[in-house]
C-alpha cells in the first residue's frame, strides 16, 4: 500500500489540553457492558425525566433566537458528527434548514458496528439528553417530526425511549411527534442515505446522491441525520453554552468479554484512557489499536498511545474518532488473521448493490486470506493493489471505502505479521481474536 | 427553440444516418460479393449442384456463428461474469459485436445464392417475405423471420446511444427469438445427414444449458433485493411493552473479579 | 506517525468555464458494458466489468459526445451528465 506514509512516532505529539473548570461532562462514569449485546450495563447512573430536569433546568426553546445563539456554539465548540463521519454539525444544520422547513430530523442510533455500544448507553441512561437534542433541531430547522431510529433487536434502547417519551408526556413537556423506528439489524442500517430512502418509502439500503449536501429526493421534504451523540452533545451544549461544554468523545474500548464506554477528553492519552477501561490478557501494553470503527485505521499502540482523544488532534495523522471504537490488539493476537476476518464480515455486510463491493470486497478478502495462509505470489500482491485501486471511492455509500482503510492500515502496521506469513511461517501462536463479530443467522 | 439544441439535433440526426449507412454499407457490400461468388461458383463450377452447396454450407456457418453470438451474450450478461477474468470483459464485447457483423455477412450469402439458385425455387420473394417460397415455404419462413429478428436486435443494439435511447436493451433479447426460428429453419430443412442432425442437437443443447445457468444464477441484484425486502418498521408501544428482553441494571453482570479496578 | 490520505481524493471545484460531468450511480449499474464500448475515453473498466467514470469535468467535445452516447445508451439510467 503506497499512501501510507511512516513518521517518527514521537514527533510532533500534541499536548493534551486541559478541560475548563466545572465543564459539565455527559456521563457520570464508564459503562460497562457485556461483549454481544448492550440490553444490561452497569457503571453509570441512568436520568429519569426528574434527574434530568433537576441537572439542567427545563427544557429550553429554539424558535427563534435561540436557534442562533445554539448555531452560534456548535461552531464555538467546533461540534462534529459522531456517527463516524465528523462533518461540522452547525454545517449540516444550516444546509438542511435552507432546503426549507417542514422535514424530518433523524436521530441515529442503528449501530450497525458490532463493537460500538456508545448510542445504546446514551439511550440507556442520558435517554432524555438525546430526545432534548431531538427536539431542538426539529425546532431550529422547523422540522414536523423526530424519529429515534434503532436496529430491530435493541430492545433495552426501545423501551428506554419509550418510557422516556411516556415521562415527558406526563410532565407535559411540549415535543413535537417523535416516533421510533426498528431499522434491520445489519451493519449499513445506519448509513445515512438508507435511513432517508425508507422514510422517502423505500428500501433501508444506501443509495447514491448526485449532492451529498440534499440527501433527498427531488420534491420530498429534506431530512436532517445526526447520531444520537452528535445530538445529545447538542442539547448538552444548549443547556450549559460553549464555555461549560466539555468537548469529549464517547469511545467504547473493548476488552475480551465485555465492552467499556469511557468519555474521554482532550485532557486524556489514549495511553490513559486504556489504563482505566481496559483488561489486558497478559497485562502487556496492546500491539496496535483499530480506532473509528471496524472501516476505521489500525493504528501501532506506541503511535497513539500519547495522543490525546481529539479529534482536531487525530486529524493531522490522518486519523479520527470515528464512530469511537478503540479496539486494542493485544501481544499475540495475529492482527493480520484479526483484519482478514473483519474484511470478510465487511465484505458479507454489502448491501449487494454496487459491482465494485459486491465483487471486489469479497475478491480482496480472497486475497488476504492467501496472505494469512502464506500463499500470497507477488503476481497476487500486484492484483492486490489493483484491485484496492479499482475499489476505492466508487461505491454509493462508503462501505468498501471504509473496509479498504481498515485493510491498507492493517497491512502497514502489521508488516511484520505480513513477511511472516509470507514466508509461509504463521504468527507465534494466536491466541484469539478479540474484535466481536456477529454470527452470520444464515449460517446457524 | 435554441441554436445549440437545433444543432445538436443536426449532429445525432447524422450520427444516426451514420451509423444506419454503415450497417447498410457492409449488407450490401455482402449482398454484391455473395452475387459474384454465387456467379463464380456456378461459371467454374458449371454444376447445377455448386451454388446449393454454398448456399447451404453459408446456412450452416452462419448458424454456427449465431450460436457463438448468442452464447456469448449470455455469457456478456450472466451474473457470474465479474469472476471470468479472461478474455476482459471489453474484448467480451469487441468479439460480440465482430461475430455479429460476420453473421450477417454469412447470412446475406446464404439468402442471395439460394434466392437467385433457379433450382432452388426460393427465389428473391421467398427469401423476404413470408410464405413467398416455393421449396418448403414453412421452414424458409421461419428463416426470413428468424433474420428480420436478428436485424431487429442488431440494428437497435448497433444505434444504441444515437436514437435507440434504451428502447435496444430489451430489443437486444429478441435475438434468442432469431436463434430458435432460425434453429428451427435449420432442423425443419437442413438436415440431411446424421452428422447435421448431432450438430443441431448439440449446439442447440448447449445454448439452453447456458441459458439456463444465465437465467436462474441469483445475481447481486437479487440479494439486494432479498435485502430491499426486509424493512424498517415503526415500533408500536405494545410491541416495545412485549419485547424479549428487559433491561437489568445489575453490578455482577460480568462476574464479581472480571472489571478491572482502576 | 501513520498519516492515511483520505482513499476519496478531493474533486477539483468546477470554474464557471469547465464542462459537464459525467457520474456513475454504482447502485443501479449492472455493468452491461455498452457505456464503456460507446465512451473508451471518458469511462474505463474495473477488473469485474464495472465502468470506471472520474469525476474530473469533461472539456473536449468529442469526450462530451461520447458520453452522450453512454448516457443514452445505459439500460439502467446509471449514467448521468450534470
Amino acid at each position: 500500500m503506497n499512501h501510507l506514509h511512516l513518521a517518527h512516532p514521537h514527533a510532533d505529539v500534541p499536548a493534551t489540553t486541559p478541560l475548563a473548570a466545572g465543564a459539565v461532562r455527559m456521563l457520570d462514569g464508564s459503562a460497562v457492558l457485556p461483549l454481544h449485546d448492550a440490553e444490561q450495563l452497569t457503571g453509570v447512573t441512568v436520568h429519569d425525566l426528574a434527574a434530568h430536569r433537576a441537572l439542567f433546568g427545563p427544557r429550553r426553546s429554539y424558535l427563534g433566537h435561540a436557534a442562533d445563539t445554539l448555531l452560534a456554539d456548535m461552531d464555538a465548540v467546533e461540534l462534529s458528527g459522531r456517527g463516524g463521519g465528523h462533518f461540522p454539525t452547525a454545517a449540516k444544520w444550516r444546509s438542511v434548514a435552507r432546503a426549507g422547513a417542514g422535514g424530518t430530523v433523524v436521530a441515529n442510533a442503528a449501530e450497525g458496528e458490532p463493537a460500538i455500544a456508545k448510542d445504546a448507553v446514551l439511550l440507556l441512561t442520558r435517554p432524555h439528553l438525546v430526545l432534548d437534542g431531538l427536539a431542538a433541531a426539529v425546532e431550529v430547522l422547523g422540522a414536523r417530526e423526530g424519529v429515534v431510529w434503532l436496529h430491530d433487536g435493541a430492545w433495552a434502547s426501545a423501551r428506554s425511549v419509550t418510557r422516556a417519551l411516556e415521562e415527558r408526556r406526563h410532565a407535559g413537556e411540549l415535543d413535537p411527534p417523535i416516533r421510533i423506528m426498528l431499522a434491520p439489524a445489519r451493519y449499513l442500517s445506519g448509513e445515512a442515505t438508507g435511513i432517508i430512502r425508507t422514510l422517502e418509502g423505500g428500501p433501508t439500503l444506501p443509495r447514491w446522491v448526485a449532492d451529498p449536501a440534499r440527501p433527498w429526493s427531488a420534491g420530498e421534504r429534506p431530512v436532517l441525520v445526526n447520531n444520537a451523540e452528535t445530538l445529545a452533545r447538542a442539547a448538552l451544549l444548549g443547556h450549559v453554552g460553549a464555555a461549560a461544554y466539555a468537548p469529549t468523545s464517547l469511545l467504547t474500548v473493548v476488552s475480551d468479554t465485555y465492552r467499556v464506554v469511557v468519555e474521554a477528553g482532550p485532557d486524556e492519552t489514549f495511553g490513559q484512557v486504556l489504563a482505566r477501561s481496559w483488561r489486558s490478557p497478559d497485562g502487556q501494553a496492546p500491539v496496535a489499536a483499530l480506532l473509528g470503527g471496524y472501516g476505521g485505521s489500525w493504528v501501532r499502540w506506541e503511535h497513539l498511545a500519547p495522543l490525546p482523544v481529539s479529534n482536531p488532534a487525530l486529524k493531522p495523522f490522518g486519523l479520527s474518532v470515528g464512530a469511537g471504537l478503540l479496539g486494542p490488539l493485544p501481544q499475540r493476537v495475529c492482527g493480520l488473521e484479526e483484519s482478514g476476518r473483519i474484511l470478510r464480515y465487511l465484505a458479507g455486510q454489502s448491501a449487494k448493490q454496487c459491482g465494485p463491493c459486491v465483487f471486489g470486497l469479497p475478491a480482496v478478502a480472497d486475497l488476504v486470506d492467501r496472505l494469512v495462509e502464506g500463499r500470497l505470489g507477488r503476481r497476487d500482491k500486484h492484483t492486490l493493489d489493483t484491485y484496492v485501486r479499482e475499489i476505492s471511492g466508487r461505491g454509493a455509500c462508503r462501505h468498501p471505502d471504509g473496509a479498504l482503510r481498515m485493510l491498507s492500515t492493517a497491512l502497514t502496521v502489521f508488516a511484520d505479521d505480513v513477511a511472516r506469513h509470507k514466508h509461509g511461517r504463521s504468527c507465534d501462536a494466536p491466541l484469539h481474536s478479540v474484535l466481536p463479530i456477529p454470527a452470520d443467522p444464515e449460517e446457524a | 427553440m435554441s441554436r445549440e439544441r437545433m444543432d445538436q439535433k443536426a449532429i445525432d440526426a447524422r450520427s444516426v444516418t451514420m451509423a444506419t449507412g454503415l450497417v447498410l454499407l457492409v449488407t450490401a457490400s455482402a449482398f454484391v460479393t455473395s452475387w459474384l461468388i454465387g456467379l463464380g461458383v456456378q461459371r467454374v463450377a458449371g454444376d447445377k449442384m455448386a451454388p446449393w452447396i454454398l448456399g447451404r454450407s453459408a446456412g450452416v456457418t452462419s448458424y454456427l456463428l449465431l450460436v457463438a453470438l448468442v452464447l456469448l451474450g449470455l455469457v456478456l450478461s450472466h451474473p457470474a461474469r465479474a469472476r471470468i477474468a479472461w478474455p476482459s470483459s471489453a474484448t467480451r464485447i469487441r468479439a460480440h459485436i465482430s461475430l455479429s457483423v460476420f453473421v450477417l455477412v454469412f447470412t446475406v450469402l446464404h439468402i442471395v445464392v439460394l434466392a437467385t439458385d433457379k433450382y432452388a425455387n426460393v427465389g428473391w420473394w421467398g427469401a423476404f417475405l413470408p410464405m413467398g417460397s416455393q421449396y418448403r415455404p414453412l421452414p424458409v419462413t421461419l428463416g426470413v423471420i428468424g433474420f428480420y429478428a436478428g436485424m431487429a436486435a442488431g440494428l437497435t443494439a448497433a444505434l444504441a446511444g444515437r436514437i435507440a435511447r434504451r428502447v435496444w436493451w430489451p430489443v437486444h433479447k429478441v435475438a434468442i427469438v432469431s436463434l430458435i426460428l432460425v434453429w428451427l429453419h435449420g432442423v425443419l430443412a437442413g438436415i440431411d445427414t446424421p452428422a447435421l442432425l448431432a450438430m443441431y442437437v448439440g449446439t442447440g443443447a448447449l445454448v439452453v444449458g447456458v441459458a439456463f445457468s444465465r437465467y436462474t444464477a441469483v445475481s447481486h441484484r437479487d440479494q439486494a433485493e432479498d435485502l430491499a425486502d426486509v424493512r424498517a418498521t415503526e415500533l408500536s408501544g405494545r410491541r416495545a411493552d412485549t419485547a424479549p428482553r428487559a433491561v437489568v441494571y445489575s453490578d455482577d453482570i460480568l462476574g464479581s473479579d472480571s472489571r478491572r479496578s482502576s | 506517525m501513520p498519516r492515511v490520505v483520505p482513499l476519496r481524493e478531493a474533486r477539483p471545484q468546477a470554474g464557471p468555464a469547465a464542462g459537464p460531468r459525467l457520474r456513475l450511480d454504482p447502485s443501479v449499474c449492472d455493468g452491461v458494458g455498452i457505456c464503456s464500448h460507446l465512451a473508451p475515453d471518458v469511462i474505463g473498466v474495473d477488473s469485474w466489468g464495472y465502468p470506471i467514470v472520474h469525476a474530473e469535468p469533461l472539456t473536449d467535445k468529442r469526450d462530451v459526445r461520447q458520453a452522450e452516447a453512454a448516457v443514452k445508451a445505459c439500460p439502467r439510467k446509471a449514467l448521468h451528465l450534470l
